[in-house]
């Protein structure tokens, strides 16, 4: 299930509501629990199992790992552990992916699987492994009531598309939250502009991207594709930002405060800027289980860019089991290291310079994250600096003109401080939050063009 | 209840999620959407095994579907986006267009060209087994290529005039005659709402047919011509633009002999009722059927026609000069067309396609059939 769909909104919604907000304190998280295998199960019933196998598994082998205090029988089931989450994250993801260099590599006729992914793997396998983790340090007690593992690993605000919620996050508030209306009223307004990010802005202006990518990248002008590119770099911020704000707001409709995940990232000045920036709890994931036990900065200059080479490959692999994700993230890794050697201090000189710098990298970057396939990605990336002419960007320019200037403003902040004043005025607020509702429902509704981007995860 | 109401956000938001997730259990389920054309999902049987199965056949997505296609308000809340798109300055919804004077023209910005060439191939073929046979085709171009003035500046829709005239030099040498339509229809052929051309256009197209075969064309009394207002056709009903300007569809009550559609026999030449439903295109010759045959005592020779739907207004300016007409629709004809050719003893044979739909289909291959 997406909470951009009319099943969403209109009927698990409303029937989760009503249950959570009836059901006595104590039976909040049980209700919880139900309600997010319902959700994680819809329409993939036959995952349901994994599912439970994942709760099952890492729940019982945190408990052993708290009994016993030291040693190798605590490392043993850490790496149980560790070997059954990524063992799923790797099968249902990646086996296609290894099967098909081993039959390029070696001549192989090893079968594709093509499983689709069960609903939000790679986030609640990452959310999982911090608790495991956690647990295996002594940072966290062992959680010690099924339900309340249960409900925190299926918790269905951040399944599918983050916030990566860790543990120690939330672990209070898994043990005992309070609602009040004035948390619930700020979770609306967030669910609500999420909502509109992805239905409104991102479904909207990422139709310019689909339409371009349809006619082919040797047939479109370079204005065409610059402004393609720039079209999918506004897609996936607002798709993906907007998705963890809804996940924010249902959160604190449900009593949870969810960390946050984007901080208007386009408006970085650097990449090392902008990676602090973008997918804030991905970053720190890997900063805390991959960066930081590899030995982080401690080992010497080379072994610290050893440690980011391979936190770099990772985060581009995580986002795909495609090369052009890997290449995307060593992208990263390299403008990161030249960064760290001179360009910072120069880049913190010029204001104007180094967002251009910045937006131009990332713009780039997302032209190499978005083309799985490598003739299509050299057809672009050729365009972009072929200087080739033609009309043809006067009628998208035209089209999306309006669509563009709005979402480039809401991916800074000069609208923000204006807007929170205006919505601190309750009549005001009304009219502007059900008028969103009800301009995302029409789009929901004719829902010609709801893509979900994030089905690769 | 003072305390709630210092939180309206809260309170429109889920009072309108209870709300309309209660009226979409009690609003009456509707079989079919007149606007769409196209039969609604019903509510899906719940089974076991329905619900293991995670494909389009599955009950979760089943479910899915039926609730958008119920949802209450349906055509208002399209209507509605449609509304908003036109607020964000859009000049498209749902691939239409938007051109001057309430002009929609449909978003085609590329083809299955493959498809095509099989098509005109499969028509070279057919010539070559029927070397006997007077053969014609008209191709009939969209309206965009013919209403340059009013399409969105650089559109980029497909380049139809130079593969059409490509595709005449070959029908050509194959033996077929050809009638080039771009020089022919005018700025009133094509209605604004809907893809086919209007009566006029298909009047202009039948001159010019009856030229080329040398026969003369008739010219239709004022008197039995008649006229629909409010006609929103198949483009409107994808853009839903609010600022729309309705057609006016318009047929002439001509005199003809028996019609038989698909061997019965049928009322006239048109389907009158057609014009109180949404689809009033489809009144025109019944709509599209396997095969018609309009005889006429009044006219001369026997005509095949094989067509689209562009075909069906253009049909009854032909009957005022054959004696038989038989209008075969190959996407309703899985077979028989083949014995029909050879015993039907046929004067003359007339393709008629619009470009899209001959880029489209993919029934010529039940010309040999």
């Amino acid at each position: 299930m997406v909470f951009s769909s009319i099943l969403f909104l209109f009927a698990f919604l409303p029937v989760t509501f009503l249950i959570y907000y009836t059901v006595p304190a104590r039976f909040r998280n049980t209700a919880l629990f139900f309600l997010s295998l319902v959700f994680y199960s819809w329409g993939e019933a036959r995952y349901f199992p994994i599912m439970l196998a994942v709760i099952v598994v890492n729940y019982f082998a945190a408990l052993q790992m708290e009994k016993r205090p030291n040693g190798r029988p605590r490392r043993f089931f850490l790496w149980l552990c560790v070997a059954f989450n990524f063992g799923m994250l790797g099968f249902f993801k990646y086996a296609d992916f290894l099967s098909q260099n081993l039959n390029a590599i070696f001549g192989l006729g090893l079968p594709m699987l093509r499983l689709t992914l069960p609903l939000g793997i790679s986030f609640y396998t990452f959310q999982t492994m911090s608790y495991t983790i956690d647990v295996y340090r002594g940072d966290v007690p062992a959680e010690h009531n099924f339900i309340d593992f249960g409900a925190f690993v299926v918790l269905f605000p951040q399944l599918i598309a983050g916030p990566i919620v860790r543990y120690t996050d939330i672990r209070r508030e898994m043990h005992g939250r309070t609602l009040t209306l004035e948390t619930i009223d700020a979770g609306v307004r967030l669910f609500l502009l999420g909502l509109a990010s992805k239905t409104l802005i991102a479904n909207n202006i990422g139709a310019l991207w689909s339409d371009v990518e349809a006619l082919g990248f040797t047939s479109v002008s370079t204005p065409l594709a610059w402004m393609a590119l720039a079209a999918y770099t506004l897609q996936i911020y607002f798709d993906f930002s907007g998705y963890s704000l809804m996940a924010i707001g249902l959160g604190k409709m449900l009593g949870f405060q969810f960390p946050k995940n984007f901080d208007f990232p386009y408006e970085s000045r650097s990449v090392t800027e902008f990676w602090k920036r973008w997918h804030m709890t991905l970053s720190s994931w890997f900063r805390a289980y991959v960066y930081y036990p590899l030995g982080g900065n401690r080992r010497g200059a080379r072994r610290q860019i050893w440690n980011l080479f391979v936190v770099w490959a990772f985060t581009g692999l995580w986002h795909g089991a495609s090369w052009n994700f890997v290449i995307w993230g060593l992208y990263y890794f390299v403008l990161l290291m030249i960064e760290k050697r001179f360009l910072l201090g120069r880049l913190e000189k010029s204001r104007v310079l180094s967002h251009v710098y910045l937006l131009l990298i990332v713009t780039v970057g997302w032209g190499i994250f978005a083309l799985t396939d490598f003739t299509a990605m050299g057809q672009l990336l050729h365009r972009l600096v072929s200087m080739t002419g033609g009309m043809d960007w006067a009628y998208f320019l035209r089209n999306y003109a309006v669509t563009f200037a709005l979402a480039i403003l809401f991916s800074t902040q000069l609208l923000k401080k204006p807007f929170e004043r205006l919505t601190k005025n309750r009549i005001a607020a009304a009219v502007v939050y059900g008028v969103l509702l009800f301009v995302c429902t029409a789009y929901l509704v004719d829902a010609t063009y709801n893509p979900f981007l994030y089905f690769r995860f | 209840m003072k305390h709630l109401l210092r939180y309206p956000v809260s309170i429109i938001f889920f009072a309108l999620i209870l709300l309309l997730c209660v009226a979409n259990i009690l609003s009456p389920d509707h079989e079919a959407s007149e606007t769409e054309n196209r039969p609604l999902q019903q509510l899906p049987a719940f089974s076991f095994s329905s619900m293991l199965d995670s494909s389009a056949r599955g009950f979760a997505q089943k479910f899915e579907t039926y609730l958008s296609d119920q949802f209450i308000g349906r055509d208002r809340w399209i209507t509605a986006k449609s509304v908003a798109e036109a607020a964000l300055g859009k000049i498209e919804n749902n691939g239409v267009a938007y051109g001057r004077n309430g002009h929609l023209f449909g978003i085609y910005r590329a083809y299955d060209e493959e498809n095509y060439d099989e098509n005109v191939a499969q028509l070279v073929s057919l010539s070559e087994r029927a070397p006997a046979l007077e053969k014609i085709v008209l191709l009939v171009p969209s309206a965009y290529e013919v209403l340059t003035d009013l399409v969105p500046a650089h559109l980029g829709n497909v380049d139809e005039i130079s593969k059409l005239r490509e595709t005449y030099d070959t029908l050509a040498a194959a033996g077929y005659e050809t009638v080039d339509l771009v020089s022919v229809l005018d700025a009133d052929s094509y209605y604004r709402t809907d893809h086919h051309w209007t009566t006029h256009g298909a009047y202009l197209a039948y001159r010019a047919f009856c030229e080329q075969v040398g026969i003369s064309a008739v010219v239709p009394d004022e008197s039995l011509r008649r006229e629909s207002a409010g006609f929103l056709g198949t483009y409107y009903n994808k853009a839903k633009n609010y600022n729309v300007v309705a057609d006016t569809l318009v047929y002439y009550d001509l005199p003809v002999g028996t019609v038989t559609v698909n061997g019965e026999a049928a009322d006239g030449l048109y389907d009158i009722e057609k014009l109180s439903t949404r689809d009033r295109y489809a009144m025109f010759l019944h709509g599209n059927n396997g095969v018609t045959v309009i005889g006429n005592e009044a006219g001369e020779g026997s005509l095949l026609v094989v067509k689209d739907s562009y075909a069906n207004s253009f049909v009854p300016f032909l009957t005022q000069n054959y004696r038989t007409v038989t209008v075969v629709d190959l996407r309703y004809l899985p077979t028989g067309f083949e014995e029909l050719l050879r015993t039907g003893g046929f004067d003359r044979l007339l393709i008629l396609y619009n470009f899209e739909n001959l880029a489209s289909d993919r029934n010529f291959y039940r010309l040999q059939y």
